[in-house]
């Protein structure tokens, strides 16, 4: 099992690297390009361990951002592979990084730890060594160094698989630049891919560089993300030894370089950071085994799909359906239609497991165990789900997707890694259905937001696996009406509120307040609608038919002493009020998303005392984002002593490019303005 | 009978009651209603064997009823060190009628490393057990137990049945077994009843305290006490310990100080290099006040904070040679050094345990070991200066909300005693701000705001200044402030000049809509940034409330400047209100004359403990000010 590979060299298309900013930006690496022109002028930087230059000391701020607690002035990793007698092929990673410290909040970035494998599994075990770390001040105009005290390196046991490095360098203070570097060795068997690469991070990045060889018998895929352009790009063809005369031969060097990034801040509104970061990732292609020929991994979307089909945790769980047949002959005696299979059948997963919060593409220990143990992670309940809706001759199938956390689907790169989560698929006639079954309070078809995320695959039991939308016909829907009186002998609004709950605000609804005592809800609504005194409240359809909405109805008074004889203001939007605008940032860079679209209304019917009418009807008001992505709609009607006011606020557009954000803040301010404005109330003169 | 029982099964570890009946349906409806689960037997024991060892066993029988108690009460997790052995952890679980479905195997018990990162150096670990792959059906009932045993006699188990408001209590007993005679200490707090005492057949001393049917608290009060005011409690401690080579006796406060002044003596030698950097250092200072706040500066600017809680180490400090040598160490090792520079330089002071954390506080009532936090309190001439020795921005004796307003112990040979730190009240919690906005005729505004802050105020503000960049402070800022829309054009932070630390916030900012047009009228808010305080969802409440300090100790002072557009008039008369009460009191005013509208608002209030029945003045007040921060002034074009 530890013996090393052999093979032939991939070829690999190649498609240029650009460099637009704002756009996704996908490397393939190519094994065919060598000397592949990086198109800069070749300024470089190369620093030398342990020693330090006086600028980096004396400089006390940050030029780019002069309120940064820390830059990183280096960062540098380089990976190699190397022949280990008792392991086979380790990962070999020198990782070497300098820091200047700005400001007492980064002092503690001066205490590291380092976590590695040190289970039972011999072979798997990794190893932390070549610790070195310094750190540098200028005491009196004098470069001093004082270095890492080997006795100081603290070695404790985590837990029974990981055990953690810690240090902490010596006299850091503000001012003070450190220096640490290690090597990290991790056998393939334990991690077949180096870990991800971030040119980024959460302070400024003043050089940032990622190395790595790569031996013939290995083949790596490589992507890239984020929004800033690689400074070096350089790979070349050299000779590799790997400690074993066997294994070394010819391979390929890569070197990239991210100059001066600046410090990623998370924006609201977006999936994950990993979509946004400049960052390198990787996947094991294949590996070549001297007499046992080529393992080949995920190259083709094709192969992803055999992959899948192949694996006992995914295509060989839905290939076991013993322990179905039961419910299976129970649906199928009572159902009456396919459509009535599917739903009971999702009803009964929904019900029988429960969700661990996992998400997965795979099931950990075996579908069968978790429905035994009735739980388990997204996996297990959806690829039962799947299994059972088969089992009653349905036609379902596996979509697995990357959820919004995981990040973005990246369809050219066809990549297992790229999945986190799987749901089912069922196609009847016409109609087709998303099925997560993860979820105790959503309806059949209902998807949650999470999983919302553009691009799934499907994965037929027959032909080829596509790419299918995942859309969502549900968004987040609420309406709230109120029909009051305006009484101004006791100077009071008083009448009933009523509040319905739909699509995703439904499912959010039910499940925040499902389990837990009514008295939860009746306290946030208080909280909600300051200052109303609420009677009579009722909750209707807490979860007796998922499909229709939470319907809360109550009395309500207030008191205003605004209202005074002869004439007053009114704030007509007393419910359901956008008080402030979500977006507040005045530029950004990051497209915006928002999980599911929206539609809030809000209807009222005022009753004014006789005698009273609106002084001047505002204009109705209609603000439209272009191509019907947003609608915002307000409208204010008088009849006779009655005032009838709508409000309406849909967003059926999820993603804005950056482009766009300022449409959709101002979009947003439109809706928060109107909704700020008074009526002027009088009483007429004749 | 039920009492003799259960002191049986505390001291064998065995359950026995024949037959235990765990059925959901026995649990009385009054105690499960509002809560997430009930603990039906909680039976903790204490055996003293001697000055320097005790026996713990701990036993819980839980029902859990969602999937909130399932978070709170699934898992058992017991800390230990090297001065505690863990022995025989044992779990059962029942369904919901009582019967034995599951029981915990080895490989259900985890074992963790206590710290994670770089900064925390630990041997303290943790085993987590719990029945978690499955899912079980609510209700269904837990049962754990484990037995440990302890050679750190400094600490005597805490007793706090009822301290999570969401679960239920059926029955918990506490029971301390010592050998006859064995002297020790302890005191309820908070309707705990007290101790019943008794013999065992062997002539060994019991103590044994119950709580019985105790209903699950409020869900969400909006005005807690701290759980330290509030929940049943006993608290024990040792008369007389051992620990290593180290005796002692806690009766007092001055005998704890004594032993801590033991265990620490003779560590806080300087190396020669630090002597003479102390003695160059304080060379031309010219009083005791002097010399501290430069040994405090010049500590800051060449430590860091590293937690290190190593065997005796968690209470015996690393020695001052070491952390100057190395530049860091935890809050006992840089207190150390700063107290060792500063007798040096020939500076009166002592280290002082406290109990740091917002809203905590130990039972000055009662000497045992209640810290968690040692600090530096020095004396120049009459006044006392408090040194955080772990911070290396707070100034020198600001306290604030992390150790200020409590009792520390003064750790000394003879005489330690306990002193309080500095309390900061509302007239030291002050905000001023001047806001002077230019409306256009839209209502669009431009404002140039410039505030101080003081107190505990400041401290928010101070610790994004010093550890955000520029687009994280804005950021921070844009959410403090409470408008619809704004476009934070500039803004500054800085430290105020003056003696008290302070901060001094200058902003420019463009807000559209900032007043109101709607058709010829403008609606202006004389009280346009200051937030509004919540009115709670509960409107009645029959036990005491709490308003932190931290968040309702203070004083507000505003004044807002409008210049009105021409071509408008005021319509309506200008607001004004007085609001007094005992929770503070509030004046607000506008004047408008020639184009400008120029409004004052004042407001204090007193945060503490107040008793239910103030509740709903507490409630009115709020109202109140509530309405009082409403209100607006309208104008209306001229109509010529």
């Amino acid at each position: 099992m530890n013996s090393p590979f052999i093979i032939s060299v991939m070829i690999y298309p190649l498609t240029k690297f650009r460099r637009h900013r704002r756009r996704w930006e996908i490397l393939f690496v190519s094994f065919l390009l060598f000397g592949f022109s990086n198109g800069f002028a070749q300024q470089d930087f190369k620093p030398k361990l342990g020693y330090i230059d006086r600028e980096s000391l004396e400089t006390a701020f940050y030029s780019a951002d002069s309120t940064a607690e820390a830059v990183v002035l280096y960062d540098y990793g380089n990976l190699r592979f190397s022949y280990d007698e008792n392991k086979g092929i380790v990962m070999l990673m020198d990782s070497w990084v300098r820091i200047k410290i700005l400001k007492e909040s980064a002092l503690s970035r001066a205490s590291v730890a380092l976590t590695y494998y040190d289970g039972s599994v011999r072979v798997k075990e990794e190893q932390i060594y070549n610790l070195k770390g310094y750190t540098y001040n200028l005491d009196n105009n004098q470069i001093v160094t004082s270095e890492l005290d080997k006795k100081s390196i603290k070695n404790e046991k985590f837990s029974d698989e990981y055990r953690t490095t810690k240090f902490n360098l010596p006299n850091v203070k503000k001012g003070s630049v450190i220096e640490y570097s290690y090597t990290r060795s991790t056998p393939l068997s334990l991690r077949t891919e180096p870990n991800t690469w971030r040119f980024q991070g959460d302070v400024p990045y003043k050089w940032s560089e990622y190395r790595i060889t790569i031996p013939y018998f290995l083949e790596y895929k490589m992507t890239m993300g984020g929004y800033l352009p690689l400074h070096i790009n350089k790979q070349e063809q050299i000779n590799v030894d790997v400690g074993f005369s066997q294994y070394n031969g010819q391979g390929l060097s890569y070197r990239f370089v991210v100059k001066d990034a600046p410090a990623f801040l998370n924006e609201p509104f977006i999936t994950t950071e990993m979509d946004y970061l400049s960052l390198i990732r990787f996947e094991l292609a294949s590996i070549a085994v001297p007499g046992q020929g080529t393992r080949r991994f995920s190259q083709t979307w094709d192969q992803v799909d055999r992959t899948l089909d192949q694996a006992t945790w995914f295509g060989g769980e839905l290939r076991k359906s013993s322990y179905l047949k039961e419910i299976r002959d129970k649906i199928n005696t009572t159902a009456k239609s396919p459509e009535e299979k599917m739903n009971m059948a999702y009803v009964y997963i929904q019900k029988y497991m429960k969700w661990d919060g996992y998400n997965g593409v795979g099931s950990k220990e075996g579908v069968r165990r978790a429905y035994d143990n009735k739980k388990g992670n997204a996996s297990d309940i959806n690829l039962s789900l799947i299994t059972l809706l088969r089992e009653l001759d349905l036609d379902c199938n596996p979509v697995v997707l990357s959820t919004r956390s995981h990040g973005r689907l990246i369809q050219e790169i066809p990549m297992l890694e790229n999945f986190d989560y799987v749901i089912g698929h069922v196609k009847m006639g016409e109609n087709e259905y998303f099925l997560d079954a993860t979820q105790s309070y959503a309806k059949p078809g209902m998807l949650p937001e999470q999983v919302l995320n553009g691009w799934g695959r499907l994965l037929p039991k027959k032909g080829d696996g596509k790419f299918i939308e995942l859309v969502s016909k549900d968004i987040k829907s609420k309406l709230e009406m109120i029909n009051a009186e305006i009484d101004l002998d006791e100077g009071l609004v008083k009448g009933t509120y009523s509040i319905s709950y739909g699509g995703y605000e439904a499912l959010n609804w039910r499940t925040e307040y499902n389990d837990i005592p009514e008295s939860q809800y009746q306290d946030d609504l208080k909280g909600y609608l300051q200052e109303w005194q609420i009677k009579n409240l009722v909750i209707k359809n807490k979860n007796d038919d998922l499909k229709g909405t939470v319907n809360v109805k109550c009395d309500f008074e207030l008191e205003d002493d605004n209202l005074q004889e002869g004439g007053f203001y009114l704030n007509p939007v007393m419910a359901g009020r956008w008080g402030s605008n979500p977006l507040k940032s005045k530029e950004r860079i990051y497209p915006l998303n928002f999980n599911s679209g929206l539609s809030h209304s809000y209807v009222a019917n005022f009753k004014l005392p006789e005698g009273y009418a609106l002084e001047e009807t505002p204009t109705p008001e209609i603000v439209s984002l272009v191509a019907k992505a947003g609608r915002f709609a307000y409208m204010v009607q008088q009849n006779g002593n009655m005032i009838t006011v709508n409000s309406n606020v849909t967003l059926t557009k999820t993603n804005f490019s950056a482009e766009e954000y300022h449409d959709v803040k101002e979009f947003f301010e439109r809706v928060v303005q109107r909704h700020s404005k008074p009526l002027v109330i009088r009483k007429k003169t004749n | 009978m039920r009492f003799l029982a259960l002191i049986f099964s505390l001291t064998t570890g065995v359950s026995a009651f024949a037959q235990e009946d765990f059925n959901v349906a026995k649990i009385n409806l009054s105690l499960s209603d509002q809560a997430n689960a009930v603990v039906r037997i909680s039976e903790t024991s204490w055996e003293i064997l001697s000055k320097s060892e005790a026996k713990r066993r701990e036993r819980t029988v839980v029902t859990i009823l969602n999937e909130q108690g399932e978070d709170e009460h699934a898992q058992l997790y017991v800390q230990y060190d090297k001065f505690t052995k863990i022995a025989d952890i044992s779990g059962n679980l029942y369904d919901a009628t009582g019967k034995l479905v599951k029981k915990l195997r080895n490989a259900d018990i985890e074992d963790y490393g206590y710290g994670i990162a770089g900064d925390d150096i630990t041997d303290a670990r943790i085993k987590v057990a719990g029945f978690g792959k499955k899912a079980y059906a609510y209700p269904y009932t837990i049962e754990y137990s484990y037995e440990s045993r302890n050679r750190n006699m400094m600490f005597y188990p805490r007793w706090m049945p009822a301290s999570d408001t969401e679960t239920a209590v059926e029955s918990a007993v506490y029971l301390i077994k010592t050998p006859a005679g064995f002297n020790f200490r302890y005191k309820e707090y908070n309707g705990a009843a007290a101790a019943g005492k008794s013999k065992d057949k062997d002539g060994a001393d019991l103590y044994l305290w119950k709580l019985e049917n105790r209903p699950a608290g409020n869900r969400r009060d909006s005005y807690p006490l701290p759980v330290m005011e509030a929940s049943p409690m006993v608290l024990t401690a040792p008369a007389e310990l051992e620990l290593q080579e180290y005796k002692g006796n806690f009766n007092s406060w001055q005998d704890l100080s004594k032993f801590y002044y033991t265990l620490n003596a003779g560590r806080d030698v300087l190396p020669a290099s630090t002597q003479a950097e102390i003695k160059n250092l304080v060379s031309n200072a010219k009083s005791d006040r002097e010399k501290i706040l430069l040994i405090y500066k010049w500590m800051q600017a060449r430590s860091r904070y590293v937690s290190i809680q190593l065997g005796i180490g968690g209470w015996q400090t690393i020695d001052a040679t070491a952390v100057a040598n190395k530049g860091y160490g935890d809050c006992k090792g840089l207190t150390n050094l700063t107290l060792a520079a500063l007798r040096y330089a020939g500076v009166t002071c002592y280290a002082a345990l406290i109990r740091a954390g917002e809203e905590a506080r130990i039972k000055a009532d009662f000497p045992s070991s209640q810290f968690n936090h040692v600090i530096a309190c020095a004396i120049a001439a009459k006044d006392t200066i408090w040194l955080e020795c772990t911070s290396q921005t707070t100034p020198a004796n600001f306290m604030g909300t992390f150790t200020g307003g409590r009792p520390a112990l003064i750790v000394m040979p003879e005489g330690g005693k306990l002193v309080m730190t500095p309390d900061y009240k509302e007239h030291h919690n002050v905000r001023t701000r001047r806001t002077d906005i230019k409306l256009d005729a839209n209502g669009d505004g431009q404002l140039s705001v410039q505030t101080s802050y003081t107190g505990l105020r400041q401290e928010s503000r101070k610790s994004i200044m010093h550890s955000g960049n520029k687009d994280e402070q804005k950021k921070w800022l844009v959410n403090q402030i409470n408008l619809p829309s704004l476009d934070l054009e500039r803004f500054e932070l800085s430290d105020g000049n003056g003696a008290e630390p302070s901060v001094i916030e200058k902003l420019s900012i463009k807000v559209r809509n900032c007043a109101t047009k709607s058709g010829t009228r403008l609606f202006i808010k004389p009280n346009i940034l200051s937030t509004y305080y919540e009115l709670p969802g509960i409107t009645e409440r029959t036990t005491d409330f709490y308003l932190p300090p931290a968040d309702y100790d203070f004083t507000d002072l505003d004044s807002v400047s409008y210049i009105i557009p021409d071509g408008f008039k005021p319509e309506s008369t200008m607001p004004s209100a007085t609001i007094t009460s005992i929770f503070g009191s509030m004046e607000s005013s506008a004047v408008y004359t020639k184009n400008t509208l120029l409004c004052a608002r004042k407001l204090i209030l007193k945060g503490g403990r107040y008793p239910a029945s103030e509740y709903a003045n507490w409630i009115a007040f709020l109202k109140k000010v509530r309405k009082a921060d409403r209100a607006q002034a309208v104008f209306i074009e001229k109509v010529d």
